[in-house]
């Protein structure tokens, strides 16, 4: 097997279709937000629409959720008069059926009750206000940072995902950035880096793009620069692309080339065919007579 | 006060150097004044050749680092948080029996064997425990019954009775020989079970001994009460 025919096969072992398990549990408790969403502003006209990976069709099954816009008209204040106060209202509708975990600017929404309590739905939800009557752009607020206020534009940035040729570099990429823990990288972000360094490229094959990018990221991460394209000259991105995320990605960016180089292609991106469940099982009973001295877990519950 | 980290520089280097040669997709975060271990934790199997699993964790280090243990969180949304999974609220995991801490952790401990030790072995029994509904390692009781169990195994008893004895011992700063064995022998602490003590005291302060005692005796007492 190529590299190229590798990678392939990882894209097609991280595909998640309609009918999978995954998305229709996430697609029935999406069409449950909705529902609760409308009902708790039904004197509000609320647009809910999809966001992030779903929409940018860049979802990998290793790291998955729904996110979901829940946008306010510029001029309505019945939610609340700032972006804060509706960031909250949100919150509370929610928490009528879920437990909700506040992000920077999304709220991630886990079972509250019963079987499911603590699990996570894989569903997020962004309040946000639209800047004008025209319904494009929008403001959100941030929970963390030293500004509370970020003006973006959704469809622009599905657009610039969608258009680029390069959801596939990008699936895998969120896939490296995943296994690799580079949990502080944003998606988002990554998808500005790719595109900016790949756009132009003429890599034909996904093993060659991979190589450029990281190579570039070795060699100009720590100061390379992007922008938001729906706000280029407005979104301050240093806050969440700042020299401590930048001096990781370079590192991982310097393993993944050395990996790369010596063909490891599979100690980058795990192996394509997952072992059965019996092999596991198996695998795991052979860990416990390695470690007959393990802790067991408690809680100080009584 | 300084965090521990502009005071201590050597020793957040030494952690980084660690991980980037042990767990290279585990990465220190310097956020709000606190130190972070983020990212993603592999699960292998016991050649170390093949991944069984795969966690995003954030391990925090406290403020008085490296005195009191890490916190340890599994931040990808895939284990509920509630008792059952060994999970808290507030997303922390409980890696072991409160009076067991001293096992896993002292300020000698390297991040690298903590992470090696008692974290991998949690994400291991996780990760069993999805796949089979099986604890790898098996699971304290919540509350005061997974203390108690844990010092039965510690002492190597069955008798609450020989527990609540031996954590007398334990209560006073001195260990006293002296006194009657916890055992039950009629013999002194010297002259039977001393060594065993004197190895406890390492891993249990007299202010935890004091603290598990009261516990699990107002606990027996209870249920003494509930029979009657």
């Amino acid at each position: 097997m190529t590299p190229n025919e590798f990678l392939y096969a990882v894209l097609k072992a991280q595909s998640l279709d309609s009918e999978s398990d995954e998305v229709k549990a996430m697609q029935t408790e999406k069409d449950k937000v909705k529902a609760l969403l409308h009902e708790c502003f039904a004197e509000c006209p609320i647009k809910i629409r999809y966001a992030g990976s779903w929409a940018k069709t860049t979802m990998i099954k290793e790291s998955y959720d729904l996110d979901l816009t829940c946008y306010f008209n510029r001029d309505d204040d019945d939610a609340g008069g700032t972006l804060e106060d509706i960031y909250n209202r949100v919150r509370e509708a929610l928490q009528k059926q879920y437990a909700v975990d506040p992000k920077r600017s999304a709220l991630r929404l886990s079972g509250k009750e019963g079987k499911a309590k603590g699990i996570y739905y894989h569903v997020d939800v962004i309040p946000g206000r639209f800047v004008d009557d025209e319904k494009d752009d929008a403001y959100l607020f941030q929970a963390e940072g030293e500004k509370k206020r970020l003006k973006t534009n959704v469809q622009k940035h599905i657009d610039h995902v969608k258009d680029s040729g390069l959801t596939d570099v990008i699936r895998l990429l969120k896939l490296w950035k995943h296994r690799t823990g580079l949990t502080e990288l944003k998606t988002f972000i990554l998808e500005l880096l790719t595109i900016e360094v790949l756009q132009r490229s003429d890599a034909a094959k996904l093993d060659e793009a991979l190589v450029k990018f990281w190579k570039k990221m070795k060699d100009e991460g720590a100061d390379f620069v992007i922008k938001d394209p729906a706000n280029p000259e407005g979104s301050d991105l240093s806050g969440i692309f700042n020299e401590s995320v930048r001096s990781m990605l370079v590192s991982s960016a310097s393993d993944a080339l050395a990996r790369a180089a010596s063909g490891d292609w599979e100690g980058i991106f795990g192996p394509v065919s997952e072992p059965s469940k019996d092999e596991r099982v198996a695998a795991f009973a052979t860990l416990s007579s390695k470690s007959p001295d393990a802790p067991k877990p408690w809680c100080d519950v009584r | 006060m300084r965090p521990w980290y502009e005071t201590k520089p050597r020793l957040l280097d030494e952690i980084k150097a660690q991980l980037k040669q042990e767990y290279p997709t585990l990465h220190v975060v310097v956020e709000d004044g606190s130190v972070h271990i983020r990212g993603s934790l592999p699960v292998l199997d016991a050649g170390r050749k093949h991944e069984l699993d795969r966690f995003a964790i954030d391990i925090g280090l406290p403020a008085d680092f490296p005195r009191t243990p890490p916190t340890v969180r599994e931040t990808g949304g895939r284990i509920p948080q509630t008792a059952d999974r060994h999970i808290y609220t507030d997303g922390t995991a409980c890696l072991y029996a409160r009076p067991e801490a001293g096992r896993f952790w002292s300020p000698t401990t390297t991040l690298v064997a903590f992470i090696s030790g008692p974290v991998l072995r949690f994400f291991e029994n996780q990760a069993c425990f999805e796949l089979t509904k099986q604890w790898l390692y098996g699971e304290r009781p919540h509350g005061t019954p997974g203390i108690l169990e844990s010092y039965m195994e510690e002492i190597g008893t069955t008798d609450p009775e020989v527990v609540l004895r031996c954590l007398l011992h334990l209560t006073p700063s001195r260990i006293r020989g002296d006194l009657l064995c916890y055992c039950g022998s009629g013999k002194t602490l010297a002259r039977c079970h001393q060594a065993k003590v004197t190895r406890l005291r390492v891993r249990i302060a007299p202010q935890e001994a004091r603290r598990s005692y009261y516990e699990i005796k107002k606990w027996l007492d209870g249920q003494a009460t509930a029979a009657e």
